[in-house]
């Protein structure tokens, strides 16, 4: 067993076990937290997996974003200032099935599943995916610019402070 | 690296987000059990692109995936806070106007 599935196998398991520490805790301040080193995991995985760019973009954008995002949520929707948000869970039972039986059926499939692909692996460079972005997927890239500003736009108008409502 | 732990993994993680989002009573929780379902995706992404070589469009899906997730992030939690204006909580079944 080389370092590099030593390594593979500690993020894997980092991601596992914060996910299902996601599910069962119970103040939403270490839910976020948990969260946080789930995504920390997956971007590993994602550099361990020869995609870097992914990596550092999964870093930026959730770890950097999207989490500190939801750390101010949590924070602006707290009602008695210092004591943390207790989570309730309501409709246990039929969530676990639901989750569980999902669980199952996707293991299921995917070990009947053969995936025909080729055998020697290249690694897809940085260079290689700016190149892609502006000639092959220049479309989807500048609409993604226009959908950054709308939700800019929207955000803000959505979220801010109108005096005149009460 | 091997791809079949990748898809269990992925696996795993869509049902967990799925059962945060079912069953958790705060709307923060359920945004972060809708984050956990797009990585569930993009780890698939990721892992397949792996193995076909000359070629990136998984790794460009993924990170397309990853806008439009922190676009999802900003608007909902927009809509989460100005909820919690006018109704004084963040938990979705008290927003109970419209039931009758």
């Amino acid at each position: 067993m080389s370092l590099l599935n030593v390594t593979f196998y500690f993020f894997y398991a980092l991601v596992a076990s914060s996910a299902l520490a996601l599910l069962f805790v119970k103040n939403i301040f270490h839910a976020a937290l948990a969260l946080l080193s789930c995504l920390l995991g997956i971007a590993a995985l994602f550099i361990l997996s020869m995609a870097e760019f992914a990596g550092v973009a999964q870093i930026l954008l959730y770890a950097g974003g999207v989490v500190i995002l939801l750390i101010f949520g949590i924070m602006l929707t707290n009602k008695s200032g210092a004591q943390p948000i207790p989570i309730k869970n309501t409709g246990l039972f039929g969530g676990l099935l639901v989750g569980s039986g999902l669980f199952f059926l996707l293991l299921f499939f995917t070990s009947k599943a053969l995936f025909v692909l080729p055998a020697n692996t290249n690694a897809g460079s940085i260079e290689k995916i700016g190149i892609e972005l502006l000639t092959d997927y220049v479309l989807p890239f500048e609409i993604t610019g226009i959908l950054l500003l709308a939700v800019l736009a929207g955000a803000a108008t959505i979220a801010g402070y109108k005096a005149s409502r009460n | 690296m091997p791809i079949q732990p990748l898809y269990i993994l992925s696996a795993l993680l869509l049902s967990i987000g799925l059962v945060i989002v079912i069953v958790k009573r705060n709307a923060i929780m359920v945004l972060m059990g809708i984050e956990l379902m797009l990585n569930a995706a993009n780890i698939n992404l990721i892992a397949f692109n792996q193995k076909v070589p000359m070629s990136v469009d998984g790794q460009i899906f993924s990170l397309f995936v990853m806008i439009i997730a922190v676009c999802e992030t900003a608007v909902g939690l927009a809509i989460i806070l100005q909820v919690y204006r006018h109704y004084q909580t963040s938990i979705p079944d008290e927003v109970n106007e419209l039931k009758g």
